[in-house]
């Protein structure tokens, strides 16, 4: 029997895909102050498990639990906290999570992430030289 | 040869646009559509599939078009009739009563101007202001039809049925069936009390891609085909190729769900006419398909294997093996079905309820309805699709037209079902080989999609728009088309007959009214 799909949070990455892909929109990435947040309505989860197949990290799998049953409403929401990662100059948040950054920098190279206030900051500072110039 | 018929109703060859192989379009004016209807399915015989209401001012020609599927063997009709927003609607339903319901359909959700004496909705409630058109492109999805304006109650004379509907029936439809002494005099069907607007969704909030899943959902017994004739009426559209085993693969899910239709639909007629032994036994040897189901894909139901361009999985040899033990016990399955087909009960269905060929041309019935009528027609064997040109298999057909002969069809086309399976099975493509077609997406393609039901013929008509996204879609269930014919079977029978009557169309309520709520939370 196909249940609903199961979440790990270790290994999610926070990219979103699985709410993009949902046909009756049961799961939602949000990013609330420094968390990015993984829900998942299970109410209106339709196991199609589509969500599996387009999951890049494989933290979603193919769960046995066909049936939830709750008392009250709020308790079929199964919802997961991720950590997003720090600016590695200012230590913000930025708005990826931490897994991310550890997924990318063990597999393609080393990244030293700046969040967006940062980052724009060295280019201001760039054109302001090129001014002075 | 269909060019030829064409030409004999006044259509030159330069006019028919090829779509694909086997779809043709072509632009008719407003004064030409009814002969050439006339022409093409009364005269020549052509089966008249559906009709489609498009709002076309999303798509460059700010026009609304009413667009007719016709089929005749290998070859799908598109007559498109464009028209002006002040102009009056095209009508054929007063020549062919079987475009009635799409017609009226249309006129409702998409505003065309008629003048016809009836009132002014069909599907919708009479309260809803007469300005709101859910199909339409400016009409938002997700918006509730009576918070836009203020929705009068019309004060309307009916009937208020305080009891129960019957008990055989379990869906949200009202058979009203007048009586003078022990015969009937008068039908009325009262359906579309769960019409949520299923291809409103479709059209603007899903992707193409996701479509697949929610089309499932819209019947709860043959599921699958909707998926299978959506994805199908898409890869005609955009020209996809789906390889061998993902055609093999739809083509088993489709038969084991044939089969599980039928045996509910022979199980219920047993229950009915007093045989419990039978009706317990045909569903444990439903339970078999269901099993099978289970070990193949996941779940009893909703398979979830359809997917535009081919299939999600592929099965395992280890898989195939364990369907094919199941498929070898369900076999027995003949015995009890003969034992059905022998007894006094069910003989005495005999000339009960009988629908005549040219009325069930005429009405437009599909399915084990039309054939237990004489009409040879069957979507697998004539427009053929999935794998089905690939196995050996016969399409039964009786001539009298009588409630027996609706249930005997059934019960041959389950045998040829297995046999369908068994072929299927012992063919090495469905373990070895691709899955998956690539695709991409263009917009304003036309699409047709057809597939042979449980129930009869299933239509899935598209038309792709921008980013991926469906411009319109239009679900043509088997129930659809064959209620037309409830009041050429009911009329003149006795009213305790009415239930198994009724039964024997194996009405699928859900799918007529196309029950699928997508909101957000």
């Amino acid at each position: 029997m196909r249940g609903y799909p199961v979440h790990d949070p270790e290994k999610c990455i926070g990219c979103g895909a699985c709410s993009n892909v949902c046909p009756t929109d049961s799961i939602k990435v949000e990013e609330r102050e420094g968390k990015i947040i993984w829900i998942h309505n299970v109410a209106r989860c339709i196991r199609c498990c589509y969500c599996v197949d387009n999951c890049p990290t494989g933290a979603l799998s193919v769960g046995g639990e066909y049936s939830m049953i709750a008392n009250s409403l709020n308790k079929l929401f199964i919802v997961h906290e991720l950590d997003t990662a720090r600016c590695v100059s200012c230590s913000r948040y930025v708005p990826y999570s931490s897994n991310i950054v550890s997924h990318l920098s063990s597999k393609v190279l080393k990244i030293d992430l700046k969040c967006e206030r940062c980052r724009l900051g060295n280019v201001l500072k760039v054109i302001e030289k090129v001014r002075e110039l | 040869m269909v060019i030829k018929v064409l030409e004999e109703c006044n259509i030159t060859p330069s006019r028919v646009a090829r779509l694909r192989e086997d779809t043709l379009l072509i632009d008719l004016d407003k004064s030409e559509i009814r002969d050439v209807v006339r022409c093409l399915v009364l005269e020549k015989g052509l089966h008249f599939a559906t009709c489609v209401g498009v709002d076309y001012s999303g798509l460059s020609e700010g026009r609304l078009a009413l667009i007719y599927i016709l089929t005749r063997p290998r070859t799908k009709l598109v007559l498109r009739v464009l028209i002006n927003e002040n102009e009056d609607a095209p009508r054929v339903h007063d020549i062919l009563p079987a475009a009635e319901w799409c017609e009226y359909e249309a006129y409702d959700l998409l505003g065309f101007k008629t003048s016809l004496p009836i009132s002014d909705r069909f599907i919708l409630h009479w309260g809803v202001p007469s300005n709101i058109r859910p199909l339409r492109k400016d009409f938002k999805h997700d918006v509730r039809l009576c918070s836009l304006a203020s929705c009068k109650l019309v004060e309307k004379e009916g009937f208020v049925e305080v009891d129960p509907h019957h008990p055989f029936f379990y869906e949200h439809e009202d058979f009203l069936v007048k009586v003078v002494g022990n015969r009937i005099v008068d039908v009325l069907y009262v359906g579309s009390y769960i019409n949520r607007g299923i291809e409103k969704v479709g059209e603007s909030r899903l992707k193409m891609e996701q479509v697949p899943f929610i089309a499932e959902r819209i019947c709860g017994i043959c599921g699958f085909t909707h998926s299978t004739a959506y994805c199908q009426a898409v890869e005609s559209a955009l020209n996809i190729d789906v390889p061998e085993r993902a055609r093999l693969e739809r083509t088993l899910m489709l038969e084991l769900e044939r089969i599980e239709s039928h045996l509910l639909l022979l199980a219920l007629v047993a229950y009915a006419v007093g045989l419990r032994d039978i009706f317990l036994e045909l569903l444990r040897y439903r339970e078999l398909v269901m099993n099978a189901c289970d070990v193949l894909v996941g779940n009893r139901k909703m398979y979830g294997l359809n997917i535009i361009g081919g299939v999600r999985y592929g099965f395992t040899l280890e898989q195939v093996r364990t369907v094919r033990e199941l498929v070898e016990k369900l076999k027995d399955v003949e015995k009890v079905l003969d034992r059905l087909a022998e007894s006094e009960n069910v003989k005495k269905l005999k000339e009960v309820g009988v629908l005549p060929k040219d009325d069930a041309h005429k009405l437009g019935a599909v399915g084990p309805v039309a054939r237990a009528s004489g009409i040879d027609y069957d979507v697998r064997r004539d427009l053929p699709y999935a794998a089905y040109d690939m196995v050996d298999f016969e399409v039964p057909v009786m001539d009298s037209g009588d409630t027996y002969a609706r249930i005997v069809v059934r019960y041959e086309e389950t045998i040829q079902s297995i046999r369908i399976i068994e072929q299927v099975l012992s063919r090495r493509e469905l373990v070895n080989g691709e899955i998956r077609a690539e695709y991409y997406s263009n917009p304003g393609k036309i699409g047709v999609g057809m597939t042979e039901a449980p129930r009869g013929e299933n239509v899935h008509f598209i038309i792709t728009g921008h980013d991926s996204k469906l411009y319109r879609w239009k679900v043509r269930a088997p129930t659809y088309a064959n209620l037309a014919v409830l009041k050429r079977i009911l009329i003149g029978e006795s009213p305790k007959n009415a239930p198994i009557i009724i039964a024997s169309l194996d009405p699928c309520l859900s799918c007529t009214d196309r029950l699928v709520k997508v909101r957000k939370w």
